[in-house]
């Protein structure tokens, strides 16, 4: 099952999924509070993609039932004043088996700005694998000199990357309406 | 016609001078090489024609279509018609090639059509043996270094330019890829037999299949020596620092 989520406002939400499920968040601006159950046997994969130009706070918790697994997913441009603060726990208890958790968040910062993300992995099992990693930084020049020795100005070319960074090669009409203007 | 003229050119990156006092006239429809050592200045001297704001032209100019460009931008001068088919392509994440041709296409042509466009795309790649897939990907994403090299010259296929440089497009492509690239190079000055070619490269590998008109041997930043392929063969039989020797032998004796 996938469900999108296009988030202007600040959100707090508790979810339960109990079937393999994606969930695609797409936001502007808005304080995240998100607290997920996993349940038993249950893959989650989970992308929240932002475009940040106010400072934010994220909190997702995930708790973990027996062989579920996790993968989350964050990829943030911050331009302007955007700054993120995220943390994102995973919980397992000592009772737990057989889970998987996956984090990995890509900051793009078009702005001077420190971010910051806490991947908390509260594992009291011996029985789990989690891994997480975490990528700040600006516009790549390579990729920038790339696009314009195809004949892109500077300007296209930074847009290109940008709308290329959260949307991907290929994004549909409704993800782009909702990032058109800041992009 | 003289299509690009480089003048006394010197090129410097970070104070330290790479390129001194280097002259190299492109006419039309000519093919160049450039031969040399690792750090001889090759890839400065495409970088510095390009336009690359790292290294700075401190000395001389650049001539292309007899304006003066070295002045201007990186993507002024692709505009203008020249196209470097790079070495090292990056990954350019979540943009795919064909859609960054439709948009370039598209910004210059005054009647674009798509269906058009999207035909001789496609074509273009079954000839180079590239998958339909690839080029709805991120580009260079998951591509192995000869199929960054076919995507380069996909590009310019489409962008058609007038001069195109070719920074070792042979390095890391195999001979059947080699070849397939090399045909479809032929078959593109015969279309547009004015665009002249300037190739830099360490190998002889690709002259079988592309004769070039000039070759020059770079060492220190200055082209030492300029001659036709038997240049080549001297370099193959020789090695570049027997052959460099030799040149600055006669050069002291004359």
């Amino acid at each position: 099952m996938i469900k999108n989520y296009y988030i202007n406002e600040d959100l707090i939400s508790d979810l339960k999924i109990d079937e393999n499920t994606e969930l695609n968040f797409y936001t502007k601006n808005s304080d995240l509070k998100i607290n997920i159950n996993v349940e038993s046997g249950v893959k989650l994969v989970c992308h929240i993609i932002s475009l940040l130009t106010q400072p934010v706070n994220y909190e997702i918790n995930i708790n973990h039932d027996h062989d579920s697994e996790s993968d989350i997913r964050l990829k943030i441009i911050t331009k302007e004043n955007g700054k993120l603060n995220a943390i994102i726990n995973d919980a397992v208890d000592s009772h737990i088996k057989g889970v998987v958790i996956n984090q990995q968040s890509k900051i793009l910062a078009v702005n001077q700005v420190k971010s910051m993300v806490k991947p908390n992995l509260l594992i009291n099992s011996i029985d789990a694998m989690a891994s997480h990693g975490v990528s700040i930084g600006n516009i790549n020049s390579d990729s920038l000199y790339y696009l314009m020795t195809k004949g892109l100005t500077r300007e296209q070319a930074r847009i290109k990357l940008i709308q290329g960074f959260i949307l991907g090669p290929v994004y549909d009409k409704e993800t782009y309406d909702f990032f058109v203007k800041e992009i | 016609m003289e299509l690009l003229r480089i003048n006394n050119l010197k090129v410097q990156v970070l104070k330290k001078i790479i390129i001194n006092d280097l002259s190299l006239t492109i006419n039309e429809g000519e093919v160049h090489v450039i031969m040399g050592r690792n750090g001889s200045g090759k890839s400065t001297l495409v970088n510095a024609l390009m336009g690359n704001e790292v290294y700075q032209v401190s000395g001389g100019n650049i001539n292309f279509l007899k304006k003066d460009i070295t002045g201007f931008n990186t993507d002024e001068r692709a505009r203008m018609g020249i196209y470097l088919a790079m070495q090292n392509p990056p990954v350019i994440d979540g943009l795919s090639t064909a859609e960054l041709l439709r948009n370039n296409l598209s910004s210059r042509t005054e009647h674009f059509k798509l269906f058009n466009f999207i035909k001789e795309l496609e074509t273009t790649a079954t000839s180079l043996g590239i998958n339909n897939e690839m080029l709805h990907r991120s580009i260079n994403d998951g591509f192995s270094g000869g199929e960054r090299k076919k995507n380069e010259i996909l590009q310019l296929e489409l962008l058609k330019p007038k001069l195109i440089i070719l920074d070792e497009i042979d390095s890391g492509v195999d001979i059947d890829s080699l070849k397939l690239i090399a045909e479809v190079l032929i078959n593109y000055r015969l279309e547009n037999p004015e665009t002249a070619i300037l190739m830099i490269t360490h190998h002889a590998n690709f002259f079988k299949y592309l004769e070039p008109n000039y070759v020059h041997i770079m060492n220190n930043g200055e082209l030492v020596k300029s001659g036709g392929v038997e240049l080549v063969h001297q370099v193959e039989k020789q090695g570049f620092e027997k052959t460099i020797n030799c040149l600055m032998k006669d050069m002291v004796n004359d």
